[in-house]
């Protein structure tokens, strides 16, 4: 019976361990950045929104008997917490603080300002993380680096100590500890008081690292390095993008990019068992996928590395932890601006059920191979086979880029084994090299009462081996820098960049916010204020179409749902590939994740393999499409295609060809279409869509009349720097304009690949007036990141009054959304045409896509010269081919073809 | 308010003439303090307190269009604007303290808490019904009791960078002020509501934003230290002023901290107390300064700042100095109204001349108000009767 029980318990591997949640007030968001235990029994709890809790009864059976009272409001976050002989200290942004409540009426009426003596610039990210205290009594502060724009992945260290881990003692002197930490968002102490942070995959952070924090230890994102001697003496700020020649520490456990992405901090496992078999285990928080994590470290030539473990999945988006005495591991929760499994707010307490669970408890090192000792004895006849066993080692790249991917070196065949006597250890000899993580998968182990493993796979991070020369190879490897990251958006436009609607036609119902799955109800989304998600709140959500159409093209989109909903991708408006969560595609099997949908059920497309999609999760999609052709009759010649379609990227479908489907808005099948999102079937949330057109090729079948070449004659105004260098025209930083030899021109496209520096902008100046000093025409802007909102694409006018005079720039249209970035090549396309009955118009294509046109009325010049206008020092403008091509009519033109 | 408004208002004022109406300004000091019924009889009806009362600037109907001819209009009621929120506790809070900066005086000693909750929830339900807006997630509200909050603020006044270590102290009385941590310098009063958390938006790490009107903005600093130390041979050691505490009890706020020397030796605790003053002069603001010896408090100059600062100092409660602006923006007329034996006043600065074991001084600010050209002995009766009044 007792075997059953635990059997069926055992099923997912999760009900070792009960979760459930406390229940704050009605309309309390508890974004918890600290807690501790007050000498009473009660809770502290501060918060990212500079709260303080304290919470009686929060251990209660009951989770609604918790009762919840509000110390203390106003700080500036709480990003840790900690009771020292009975007096309570938050950690803000910009201070450490003792808060008091001198007159006893149970609210804080007194805040100390324990330091302040650490910087802050005002970046966004300057995050304060703590709070443990020493085996002296200092407190451990870690600091967050700053992101700034435009190249927000480089971490930079704007006011002294940011990256760092600092000591403030209990009289406030800080002093800098260890440094090289990049989001050290977890700190805390081990069961011996060893110092220990967890920090976050990005800049020079292949994953998430668990750290053994050692004084004077460097620890691998260089921006810190700035406050050093060495670059205070050289004033110069560390390479952003080549390795520094500094040692670092190796962290003492890399923990895998699957299980975390964002990783709390860590308390070590009560020792009496309370927490189940791993007493003074670290136990982490992780915030992105909502589990609880487990290190096994131990020491090894004299340093701490070891294995990680899952122990506990779906809590919620963790960030603190805190044991009560009982053995409770309460975790505080938050997840706002970052995204990660629902609930991201409030504290999951999660109990241990008394039965022990059938793991691994502790892997140690040997030489050749690993002891591994279970929590039960194994079954009494295990046959441990070779192919049972999966040994894989891997390492990373230590870059500026984002993370790493795990670098595979191969598997390692287990080459012996044995068990001993009590069955409860198993040691594996195969042959394992320092300088690797070592991902072991044990299949099919059995406890001695038929249990399966109930978490079978642990990441063991071999710094050392325990004898031999000491490996200088680092598990995080120095490696070539990857290319700069502005070639890798190439020829995309960005959609929802900034101005999130500019470039949509229909998106009734549809709002930018920040969203997130609603805690008690996960069908439902949560949405608030903010910048992070396009979801279709309603009332009658429409659908949400660009108003450029594409033809061939590359898409690339993040979305996120609910349980149990869904929602179509139609390109053109007419070919749907149908997202969905895991509920959804259990319940309509025909209509998985990434099924092409036909016009009816059997002409469904299902994905070569099936997408995981957790609701509440962000997820990526990435297609490429080819329309359908049509010979000039009009009579389709070849079918639309989705070429390859890649969700999270991995192919789930390859060359799948698409009839239309119907469309409610009697829209036939043709060359180009736009992009429609369908916000009918279930809430949704969209976010960062972007569109790369194919370019057909087909050029204006007029010869070209202008060549990049032919700039000869071409004048530039007083004071301007312009000049041709290493084949690129640019005005080399200083403003001025360049006007084009001829100023006959009338109607004509003028083609351009060009790219403008972060925050710098520029102006096309079509129709201008010849002379340099003069301003006039319609205007193309090309604006990235200028502060102006008018961003590439957007057209304006100036014209000349009546009496001759010049009016006022008029921004007739303006392009808000910020197509292209920085510092990115893309094509420009601007096409000036007058006709006689509908009269002058300008268009204009970025990347091949017609993002914007306007009706120009008779105050514009029917001809004028070319002009380059970089409108202010500072901004660089670099193109590198300009071609214009003479689309004025002549009598001797054949008819154009009639529109279809 | 913008400074040289002044002749204008001036003007305005004078036009003021309507029999029991409680409109008190120092122009001209030609406005009496408003009258009380001699006698008390039943209780005025809501109406009647308002025709009396508001009537003259907001309308009869509420319509802000009153007899009075205000250099700003009053506020339309019936429009449904409401400077600090249409709640009864702001309504009741503009109407007991007044708007500094504006021409809403202060009606807490002319009315009964009765009748002004009367008049709140009177001139509430002019307002058309659907304009009551919900208060917003991120807002931080003063009720009861001051609220002490701390964060980066956005640019103030002259300003032109966000202050990275804030903080802002919001009074029940509808008053915010606004200081840098660093150095603890003052930034600016508002009058109005509290704050707003965009910090609590997205990932964190937006401003702190002030909602109320800036009433004044502090001038920028001269000298980056609030306090400097006048040695013996002349020379003036830079101290740092750095915050240790602040305190909030039911009815005031204390910043204290700490002036240390270049050897960060403790040289003075400074305990600093802003308020609301609201008297027969108009609504404004006083900071009160206590020092406590560490080290000789001999030599130790406060920074006054510019003329803008300040209007009246009182030291250990008497009346010392009376500050006008010069006949140039940067000027500071300074009339010496007693030489107290504690401190002395020298261009920009208190300086303390005893080596008292502690001291106080309090600076008054009242923005609306005119400083008549001439010493004038009732009117300064009237300003030592306005120091007194919360």
């Amino acid at each position: 019976m007792l075997t059953w029980l635990v059997g069926a318990a055992l099923l997912l591997g999760q009900e070792s361990y009960a979760v459930d949640r406390l229940d704050p007030p009605a309309g309390v968001i508890l974004e918890v950045g600290g807690m501790d235990w007050l000498d009473d029994g009660r809770l502290v709890v501060s918060t990212r929104r500079g709260q303080v809790w304290i919470v009686e009864h929060a251990l209660d059976p009951d989770p609604k008997a918790a009762r919840f009272q509000l110390f203390c409001e106003g700080l500036q976050e709480g990003l840790g917490l900690k009771v020292v002989q009975g007096e309570i200290y938050v950690l803000q942004r910009a201070e450490l603080s003792r808060l008091r409540d001198t007159d006893g009426d149970g609210e804080c009426d007194t805040i100390d300002t324990v330091t302040n003596d650490f910087g802050v610039s005002g970046n966004y990210h300057e995050f304060a993380f703590g709070l443990p205290l020493d085996t002296d009594g200092n407190f451990c502060v870690a600091l967050n680096l700053g992101f700034t724009e435009p190249l927000w992945w480089h971490g930079r260290s704007l006011a002294p100590w940011r990256g760092y881990v600092l000591k403030i003692a209990p009289d406030g002197t800080v002093t800098p500890f260890a440094n090289g930490f990049r989001s050290p968002c977890g700190i805390g102490t081990n069961a011996v008081g060893d110092l220990f942070v967890t920090d976050n995959q990005g800049d020079w952070m292949p994953a998430c690292p668990l750290v053994h924090v050692k004084q004077g230890g460097f620890y691998g994102a260089p921006a810190s390095l700035v406050w050093t001697d060495a670059y205070q003496a050289s004033r110069t700020e560390p390479s952003l993008t080549n390795p520094v020649d500094v040692p670092r520490v190796p962290p003492a456990c890399w923990i895998p990019y699957k299980w975390s992405r964002s990783t709390g901090d860590m308390r070590p496992a009560p020792k009496d068992g309370s927490f189940g078999p791993f007493a003074d285990q670290l136990i982490l928080a992780e915030l992105t996928n909502g589990l609880v994590l487990r290190a096994d470290l131990e020491r090894v030539r004299g340093e701490y590395q070891g294995a990680v473990f899952l122990l506990r999945e779906n809590v919620g988006s963790a960030v603190r932890t805190l044991f009560a005495p009982d053995g409770t591991l309460l975790l505080g929760l938050t997840n706002r601006g970052w995204g990660g499994l629902a609930p991201g707010h409030g504290i999951a307490r999660v109990r241990w059920n008394k039965v022990t669970p059938f793991e691994i408890r502790h892997v140690r090192i040997r030489q050749d191979g690993f002891e591994i000792e279970f929590t039960e004895p194994l079954a009494s006849d295990p046959v441990i086979r070779p192919e049972d066993v999966d040994i894989t080692l891997y390492h990373y790249d230590w870059w500026w880029e984002y993370g790493s991917p795990e670098r595979q070196d191969g598997r390692r065949a287990v080459t012996g084994s044995e068990i001993s006597l009590d069955r409860k250890t198993l040691t594996l000899r195969a042959a394992i090299e320092a300088g690797h993580v070592a991902r072991v998968v044990l299949k099919g182990i059995r406890s001695s009462d038929d249990r399966l493993l109930a978490h079978d796979e642990f990441n063991y991070t071999i710094n050392q081996l325990p004898e031999g020369e000491l490996c200088t190879t680092p598990v995080a490897r120095v490696a070539a820098p990857p290319p700069a990251r502005s070639t890798q958006w190439e020829g995309w436009l960005r959609l929802t960049y900034g101005d999130a609607l500019d470039l949509w036609q229909e998106h009734a119902g549809w709002k930018l916010v920040d969203a997130e799955l609603d805690a008690e109800d996960p069908t439902r989304l949560v949405t608030r204020e903010g910048f992070g998600a396009l979801v279709n709140i309603g009332p009658k959500p429409g659908p949400f179409v660009s108003s450029p159409s594409f033809g061939d093209a590359s898409i690339h989109l993040q979305f996120m749902l609910p349980k149990d909903s869904s929602t179509t991708v139609l390109v053109q408006g007419l070919y749907g590939i149908r997202l969905c969560d895991d509920e959804y595609g259990m319940r309509v099997p025909r209509e998985v994740c990434a099924t092409i949908l036909g016009r009816s059920d059997p002409d469904h497309h299902a994905p070569l393999t099936r997408p995981r999609i957790v609701p509440g999760q962000w997820h990526k999609l990435r297609f490429d499409f080819r329309a359908a052709r049509f010979d000039a009759t009009g009579v389709r010649t070849e079918k639309a295609r989705f070429v390859e379609v890649r969700i999270d990227d991995v192919v789930v479908q390859e060359n799948v060809e698409v009839e239309a489907l119907e469309s409610e808005r009697k829209v036939v099948e043709s060359e180009h279409g736009p992009l429609v999102l369908d916000g009918s079937r279930s809430q949704v949330a969209f976010g960062d869509v972007r569109v790369r057109p194919v370019r057909s090729g087909r050029r204006p079948a007029r010869p070209e009349i202008l060549h990049d070449d032919d700039l000869e004659g071409w004048r530039a105004s007083a004071g301007s720097a312009w000049k041709r260098e290493d084949g690129l025209l640019t005005n080399a930083g200083k403003s001025g304009r360049l006007v084009s030899a001829r100023s006959d021109y009338t109607d004509f496209q003028l083609r351009a690949r060009v790219k403008i520096s972060a925050g710098g902008s520029a102006d096309l100046w079509l129709r201008a007036p010849a002379a340099p000093e003069e301003s006039g025409g319609i205007g193309v802007r090309i604006n990235a990141s200028h502060p102006d909102p008018a961003r590439t694409g957007s057209i304006s006018v100036l014209a000349r009054k009546p009496d001759a005079s010049l009016g006022e720039v008029h921004m007739i249209a303006p392009r808000r959304v910020g197509l292209v970035g920085e510092d990115t090549w893309f094509d420009l396309a601007v096409t000036v045409k007058s006709s006689p009955v509908e009269g002058a118009a300008v268009t204009v294509e970025v990347n091949g896509a017609r993002v914007n046109y306007a009706g120009l009325d008779a105050e514009v010049p029917d001809h004028g010269a070319i002009a380059i206008d970089a409108g202010h020092a500072g901004s660089v403008l670099e193109i590198e081919t300009l071609d214009l091509y003479d689309l004025s009519v002549r009598a001797n033109d054949p008819k154009p073809p009639p529109p279809r | 308010m913008e400074p040289g408004r002044g002749p204008k208002l001036f003007l305005a004022m004078a036009v003021v003439a309507v029999s029991g109406v409680a409109i008190a300004f120092a122009a001209g000091l030609q406005a009496a303090p408003p009258l009380r019924p001699a006698v008390a009889t039943e209780s005025p009806t809501a109406r009647e307190l308002y025709v009396k009362n508001c009537a003259a600037c907001h309308g009869e109907t509420g319509d802000g269009k009153g007899t009075t001819v205000l250099e700003r209009p009053a506020r339309s009621f019936k429009a449904g604007g409401f400077s600090y929120g249409n709640t009864p506790d702001a309504v009741l809070r503009t109407i007991t303290h007044g708007i500094p900066g504006s021409l809403m005086p202060s009606f807490g000693e002319a009315l009964a808490e009765a009748d002004r909750k009367q008049l709140a929830a009177y001139v509430i339900a002019l307002a058309p019904p659907d304009l009551v807006v919900e208060a917003k997630d991120t807002v931080m509200v003063v009720r009861d009791k001051p609220v002490i909050a701390r964060g980066k603020l956005p640019p103030i006044g002259p300003v032109a960078n966000e202050t990275v270590r804030g903080l802002l102290v919001g009074l029940p009385s509808g008053l915010t002020f606004a200081y840098d941590i660093e150095e603890m310098r003052w930034l600016g009063t508002y009058s109005g509501e509290f704050a707003d958390r965009r910090d609590w938006i997205g990932r964190g790490g937006d401003v702190l934003l002030p909602l109320g009107q800036l009433v004044r903005a502090a001038p920028l600093p001269r000298h980056p230290q609030l306090f400097t130390l006048r040695r013996k041979d002349g020379d003036a050691e830079r101290l740092s002023t750095r915050l240790a505490s602040t305190a909030r009890s039911k009815d005031s706020v204390r910043i204290i901290c700490e002036v240390r020397d270049s050897l960060r030796a403790l040289v003075a605790q400074v305990e600093e107390t802003p308020d609301i003053l609201a008297g027969a002069l108009g609504p404004g603001w006083k900071r009160t300064f206590k020092l406590q010896r560490r080290q000789s408090l001999k030599g130790l100059q406060f920074d006054f700042g510019n003329p803008a600062v300040a209007r009246w100092c009182t030291v250990d409660h008497e009346l010392a100095y009376m500050l006008t602006a010069g006949p140039t923006p940067a000027a500071l007329d300074v009339k010496i109204l007693r030489h107290p034996k504690e401190v002395s006043y020298v261009p920009g600065w208190i300086e303390v001349l005893a080596d008292a074991d502690s001291l106080q001084w309090t600076l008054y600010e009242l923005p609306g108000v005119i400083l008549p050209a001439a010493e004038d002995e009732r009117h300064l009766a009237l300003v030592r009767a306005s120091m007194e009044l919360r």
